[in-house]
Order: C-alpha cells, then structure tokens, then sequence
C-alpha cells in the first residue's frame, strides 16, 4: 500500500519537477551551442571571403606581371637565346615587372626544356616540361596553378605560363607562392586561435598557418571528405571557400565557440542539477507520502484491533488537518461504541438477576413451610410417620430454599438432596434406589443452592416413567481446581424432543433442568452438559464448578 | 500573456531545427563518384606521390590511396575489403598469387615494353624492373674481390653474408631462385651450401640487408638494383656488382582489380603508369629500370647483364618445397 502510494506520490513529482527542467535545460544548451556556432561561422565566412579576396586579388596580380613578362622583348630574346649576353637587361625587365610583388611572390623564367634561366628570388630548379606545372601550362592557355610538394615537408603554390613560341612553349613564366608569402599574405586575417590551410583543388596541402600543430590535418580532411564524412572534428570547426583564381580552397580551422570541454561540463552541471531535482523529489515524495501514510497506517491498525474487538485502543491526535479530524472522528466513535456495549452488558446482566428473583420466587416461601409444619405435627398427632416424615422433609427443603443465601455447600446441598430422596421414595417406593459418592475434601466447596436437586427430581420422575426400577447416582469429584457433579441414572433416558426443547431453552416441561442450566450460565458462564451415560442407558448430566478460595464472597445477588 | 509562450515556443523550434541542420555543407565538396579512384599500393610516398598527384592534376580524378605490404594488401583484396580499383606495386610473383582477383587488361602503351618483361594474359601492366645485384662494402672488399653468385658459397665469407629470409622477403626468395638458376650443378647442393655458408645469420628483413653491408657487420649482401641504388646514392657504403654469372629481372607491376567500381578510372591511372612520362619519371627519379624500351637510363644496360629467363610459374611452384628445405637446413645449422 504504502510502495505504491509512494511510486504514484515519485511519479508525479518527476513528472512535475524533472521532466520540464530536462527539456529546458537541453534545449537551452543547444539553443547557446548552436548559437555560438552561429556566430562563429558567420565570422569565419567573413574572414574566409577576406582571404579568398586577398589571395584572388594577388593572383590576379601576380597574373598580370606574368602576362607582361612574357611578352617583354627582352623576356622572349632571353628564352629564345638561352643565357643571353645581357642578363643586367632580363633582370632588369624581370625586376620591373615584379615590382610591386616582390615580396608577395617570386617569379622565375624557364626554357621550353624546362632550364631554369633567372628568378627574383630562390627558384625550385630546373623542371621538367613534361611533367607537373609546365607541362600543365602547356596545356592551357593561361596560367595553370598547381600544389608543389618534395615529400619532405616543403609545400608551395606554382604556376606556370607558357609563353607561345613557333612550335609550342618557347618558354615559361613561373609563379611561386612559398610558405613565407602565404604567411605574409594570411597572417592576421584570420581570428587568433584558427589556423588556415591552403589546399589544392585534390586537397593537398599548399600551406598552413604556422601554428598549426598537426601536420596530418590536411590528409585525415580528405580522407573525411572522400569518405563523406562531415567536417566537423571533436573540438575544431572547419570552413571551406574555393579562391576562384587558382580553384584553390582556403581552409579555417577554427575552435569549437564552446569547447568540448566546456560543452561535457556545462551537460554535467545541468546533470548535476538534475540528479539534485531528483533526489529532491524523491526526498519531498518520501516526506509527504510518509505524513499522508502514517496517520493513515494507525487508522488502519486501529481499525483493525476495533474489528478484533479491543475498543480500547485509541489513535493519537496531532496536528488539526484532515487526517487528524478523521482520527478523531474514529476516537470517538469507538469511544461511543465502547459505552454501548458496556450499557447493552448491564442491562443483560440486571435481567439475568430479575429472572433469577423471578425464579426463585416461583418456589413459594413462608406459607408452605408454616402448612408443612401444621401438616408434621397433624402427622404425629395421629400417629401417621409417613405423613409427619415427609411434611419434616418438606418442611426441611421448603427452609433450605428460601433461606437467604444464593450458595451452599456441598454438604448441605447433599443433605437437602436427601430429604427430597427421603419424600420421594415414599412416593415411588420400590422404583428406585439412591447413592451419592462425594469426594470429602469437597464438602466445603460452594455451589448455588437448589443445583443437583432438580436434575435428581428430573430422573426420578421421568427416568423410570416405563416402570423398569433403577439407580440414580451423584458424584462430586475433583478434577483440576473444578468440581465435577454428575448426576446420572439408568432409566429410560430422555427423548430426542425433550433434549431439543431443553437446548432452544424453551423451558417447558423440564423447568428445573432449564432453572439449573440458566443459574449455572449466568455464575460460571456455561451450563450442564449431558455425558454420554453409562451402560447405554438413561441419562448422565455434568456440571463443573470451578473451586475458588472460601475467602471470596460467591453471594453475590 | 500568450505572446511569450508562443515565443518562446517558437525560439525552441527553430532551435531544435538549427541544431538538426548543422554539419550539413561540405558534402558538396566531396567529388562525385565518377571522379574518383581507389588505389592500393605497397610502393613508398616517394614514389606513388609524384604519379598519383599528376594523374589527379591531369584527369581531375581524386585519389585515395591505401598503402600497406603486398602481400597485406592483396589479401584484403582477396577478402573483398572495402571498394579497390587498382592494385599499384608488389611483385609479379606476389601478383600471380592472387590472380584471381584481378582483370587483365592490356595498355595502349604495351607495344613499347620490353618484350622479356611483356605479361603474359596481360593480367598486370608492368612498371618497372628489378634486377637482383650483389652489393658490399668497399672498406672490407676490396673491387674485383666478389664477382657473382659462386662468392656466396665460398667458405671465406662464411658468416659474413647479409642475405634475408625467403620466407619473409619476396626478393629475396627472387634472389635465391635467381641463384639457383644461374650456377650449374645440382641446386639443393647449392642451397645447402648457402645456408651454410650464411651460419646463421639470415636477416629478418630486405631492408637490414643494405644496413648491415654499410655498417661493416656482413661483407656482402643479396638486395635489388634499386634499394641498393637508392640507398647508395643516400650514402651508403656500398657498391654494386651485377653478378657474372646472370641475374633476373623480375617487374613490379599494376593490375586492374576485377570488379572495380570506378573501373574506367582505374584503366586510365593504369595506363598512366606505362605512359612515357612516368617511365620518364621511373628511370630519372626512382633508380629503377623502365619496362618501356623508348626510355633511356644512366644503368648498365640490360644486355650486359646477362639476364636469365625467370620462369615465374615455376618458381612460385617451387616456392614450398625451398622454404621447407630452408627451414630444415636451418634447423639443422645451428
């Protein structure tokens, strides 16, 4: 009960606490994570257009010197002659051209077999016109760009322009964009913290920003790429513009706006916070479900002990809610029904007393006792001893029966048995003969008076209703700390009809059983019970009298 | 009142649509399909780099190129692992092991090969030629003092032979057959007595051969033209004898996997390989011998080298019953 309350009590808390406070504070995290890295590629678009700018605007420059170059008289004469007899004057041209650019690029013309003739600045060497840049250049019309890797770390932009001859190139102009003009072309334009890659149209790398630690970017890139997996890496966000001069791309790398770590910290505080919402929840559900289920546990008790019939107990009253009033209400209601029962109790136990005086009164006092004595002493008088002996023995039970106690003794009640033998066998004589057997340490026991002498009348008169003579015996043994009275016979036996009528207590017919019974009911709180008699025939009765302390007074009317 | 809430219900819409949309973009920088190649290859970057990165500047084909072992290479083609077009490097006796993984395919270019080194079926296109030399170390040998494949056996060098284990090293079982072939008499007698004669000392790998040689640990040692050619030109101290005796002169190759998914691109790196300018490229760059006879190199020419006809199909037949007697002689050296 107490389980379930709880889970529905957790249940809704959750429901109501967590479940909100989840959503809000994802969604709140996505919202500043997405709009951070809004903002951060905003900027790098920017700085990446600035730079495509840049490296467009100098490739169109540097475009223009080559154009010039290769159509300059004293270009053309130099490619045509080889080393000509004037280098001052090719250099001279070469310098004039480049003016402008010299420390942005270096620029270098090479014989149609690929001879390295003069350069402004350091040149790759002689090339081979069939392979790489010139042969590319011979290809085309204009400039062709390429990516220049020794395989030993050292990357560089080239282009060539052929310049037209007779029969193909006479010679080429070439373009070099090393790591120390990329630098001076890209450094400071592009936030602190990013790096910038150059790479060629099949993603080799041309060139990387100095501070660029890991040198495999470039290759795990395209490997991403190929394998069409995003760019996106564990904490770097990569942007991407093609520079549409070369067909270049420019490559920002730049930090994630939040960190990862920023990002598992931010998630474990919001989980933190959570877990707290939690254990709240599941603290405040405890708290309140116990409060609702104590009161409610003790009602249930207390009902439970009412249902067994202690109506003594009680539940403590604390507090003035709805629970306490409804504690209450319970109090007082088995209060009530504790004060019915005890008045329903009293009134049961006075009509038991009135019945009983009702009883007693149906054997009439003074009067017969005063007639038995006239009729004693007539008896005498004229010399009739039947007569005087049983109006003696009359006289005798008459006195016994109406003298004031509620209790005799054993003896006595033995003794006022034989007086009533005595009457009787001189009414039945012959019919029947009687024997008592009476433990002697029980003659002192009390009992209520009139007990055994109604079930012994009760077997005279009808256990030998058929004539056949018998016995009738009492017993008075001691069994335990109980007197045990039999009272039996060997007669007839009572009918079926006779035992019915005596057990619904009707009380008609056989009234002293039924007196005996009621009395021994309302001082002992059960009556006779019939044995089962010896010998298969007649009746047997016991009744057991619990033997209490003579001190204690059984006179209780 | 009710404006807020619909607001805000509207920023965390747009939210969640945000952060489903991001990442998205560069996709579209991928090439498409059709532009694309897989090659493996068990050659050096020095080498694959300059061919792979003119043939990308030339076709506009993306590249992507797995590198490995041949023999770790081919049998993750044979396996089926992953999408692979060509297969650039390795023996052609490593080659034919895995025939059947491949197409044959002949290049345009084939008529200008060098007919010894013309496959047969066309199944591989050849790249170059590796002849198997003799190197040593001139501060222990003095010129003249190893002359061929009859010094291996002599018992004045015993020990002091780098040469590494056949069973590892596919030029090296090349060079023991290669042995085999060209000294007369009987060839187990001559294997025992190298395996003698080498006591003990097989190498692990190729590679130690030319080590060991520069370093003074071995005299004389059993590589191909080219490593000793590289290595001697990085400083080793080495010289080359192409033995008297004869040599072989066994291709590396490329060959067209069948099935290849990007199979026209595949075609066309394969003739690339054989075209002149990267046989250009094989004989001025990468010390190796072109396989097309319009390429001239600086090496001694093929002519001289008496070169013997290395009957592929046979030594790959023999190649287990070598190893295991190898293996025995060895066990029973030391």
């Amino acid at each position: 009960m107490k389980t379930s309350f709880h889970r529905k009590l957790l249940s809704a808390f959750l429901a109501v606490g967590v479940v909100p406070l989840l959503i809000c504070v994802l969604v709140l995290l996505d919202l500043f994570r997405v709009s951070l890295d809004r903002r951060a590629e905003e900027e790098a678009a920017v700085q990446l257009t600035a730079m495509a700018g840049d490296m467009g605007a100098l490739l169109r420059s540097c475009q223009g010197v080559m154009d010039r170059l290769s159509r300059q008289p004293q270009v053309l004469e130099a490619l045509a002659a080889g080393e000509g007899p004037a280098p001052q004057a090719v250099y001279n041209a070469l310098y004039t051209a480049a003016a402008p650019l010299l420390r942005d690029a270096s620029f270098s013309l090479y014989t149609s077999q690929g001879r390295l003739l003069y350069a402004t600045a350091g040149a790759p060497g002689d090339l081979s016109p069939r392979w790489g840049v010139l042969a590319a250049a011979g290809r085309t019309e204009g400039p062709a760009y390429q990516s220049v890797s020794d395989f030993a770390g050292g990357e560089a932009l080239r282009a060539a322009l052929a310049v037209p001859g007779e029969e193909g190139p006479a010679g080429y102009v070439v373009l070099e964009l090393s790591d120390a003009h990329f630098r001076r072309l890209l450094e400071g334009k592009h936030s602190a913290g990013s790096e910038v890659l150059v790479l060629d149209p099949f993603w080799s790398q041309v060139y990387a920003s100095p501070s660029l630690s890991d040198a495999s970017l470039a290759p795990t890139l395209r490997a991403r790429l190929l394998a069409g997996e995003g760019l996106e890496g564990e904490d770097r966000l990569y942007h991407v513009q093609q520079e549409p001069v070369s067909g270049f791309y420019l490559l920002l790398c730049q930090p994630k706006p939040v960190a990862g770590w920023v990002m598992r910290t931010l998630y474990l505080i919001a989980l933190g916070a959570i877990l707290l919402s939690l254990g709240l929840c599941l603290a405040v559900s405890m708290v309140l479900s116990d409060q609702l289920f104590r009161p409610i546990l003790s009602l249930n008790n207390a009902m439970a002990a009412v249902e067994e019939g202690d109506l003594d107990v009680r539940v403590t009253v604390s507090g003035a809610d709805e629970m306490s009033q409804l504690a209450g209400r319970f109090n007082r209601m088995a209060q009530r029904l504790k004060e019915n029962l005890a008045r329903s109790l009293r009134q049961q136990e006075e009509l038991g007393q009135a019945q009983l005086r009702m009883m007693q009164a149906q054997l009439n006092p003074h009067f017969l006792y005063n007639t038995l004595d006239t009729l004693k002493w007539l008896g005498k008088i004229h010399h009739i001893p039947e007569v005087a002996s049983i109006s003696a023995d009359l006289a005798e039970i008459l006195r016994r029966s109406i003298s004031a106690g509620a209790f005799v003794t054993l003896e006595e009640e033995l003794r006022s048995l034989d007086h009533y033998v005595a009457i009787q066998s001189i009414r039945f004589a012959g019919k029947f003969t009687f024997q008592t057997q009476a433990d002697p340490s029980l003659l002192a026991v009390p009992l209520p008076k009139l007990t055994l002498q109604p079930l012994v009348e009760n077997a005279i008169i009808h256990g030998f209703e058929d004539g056949v003579p018998g016995t009738v015996t009492v017993t008075a043994a001691r069994q335990g700390d109980e007197m045990v009275l039999t009272v039996s016979d060997n007669g007839c036996g009572m009918s079926r009809e006779s035992l019915e009528r005596f057990r619904s207590g009707a009380g008609e017919g056989h009234l002293g059983l039924y007196n005996v019974d009621a009395i021994l009911r309302l001082h002992y709180g059960r009556g006779l019970t019939f044995l089962p008699p010896d010998g298969g025939r007649g009746t047997r009765i016991r009744i057991a009298i619990p033997i209490v302390p003579e001190t204690k007074d059984m006179t209780g009317t | 009142m009710s404006g807020r809430p619909r607001a805000l219900l509207a920023a965390l819409l747009a939210a969640l649509l945000l952060s489903a949309c991001g990442g998205g973009g560069e996709t579209d920088l991928a090439p498409p399909e059709e532009a694309r190649l897989t090659v493996y290859t068990s050659h050096k970057e020095e080498v694959y780099g300059p061919i792979v990165k003119e043939f990308q500047a030339r076709t506009g084909i993306w590249v992507q190129v797995v590198t490995g072992g041949t023999n770790e290479l081919l049998e993750r083609i044979a396996a089926g692992e992953g999408p692979c077009d060509v297969m650039f490097g390795g023996g052609v006796e490593s080659l034919m092991t895995y025939a059947d993984c491949f197409e044959p395919y002949a290049c345009s270019g084939a008529g200008a090969v060098k007919p010894w080194l013309q496959p047969e079926g066309d199944l591989w296109t050849p790249f170059s030629s590796l002849p198997v030399v003799l190197i040593y170390n001139p501060r222990l040998v003095s010129p003249g003092e190893v002359q061929g494949w009859a010094d291996l056996l002599d018992t004045r060098w015993r020990g002091r032979i780098a040469f590494a284990d056949p069973a590892v090293s596919g030029s090296s079982y090349t060079a023991a057959v290669t042995m085999l072939t060209c000294l007369p008499g009987d060839d187990w007698e001559e294997l025992a007595q190298l395996v003698e004669n080498l006591d003990g000392g097989v190498l692990a790998d190729s590679g130690d051969v030319v080590e060991a040689v520069s370093v003074g640990s071995c005299a004389l040692g059993v590589t191909l033209e080219e490593t000793a050619l590289k290595r001697q030109a990085a400083g080793a101290h080495i010289a080359i004898v192409y033995p008297a005796e004869g040599t072989s002169n066994l291709p590396d190759a490329a060959a067209l996997v069948s099935g290849a998914p990007h199979r026209e691109n595949a075609l066309a790196f394969l003739e690339f390989t054989q075209s002149a300018d990267v046989q250009s490229l094989v004989a001025s760059d990468f010390a190796r011998r072109s396989v097309r006879s319009d390429i001239p190199d600086d090496l001694p020419p093929e002519d001289s080298l008496r070169l013997i006809d290395y009957d592929i199909a046979a030594a790959a037949a023999l190649k287990e019953e070598l190893l295991e007697r190898w293996a025995a002689l060895e066990e029973g050296g030391l």
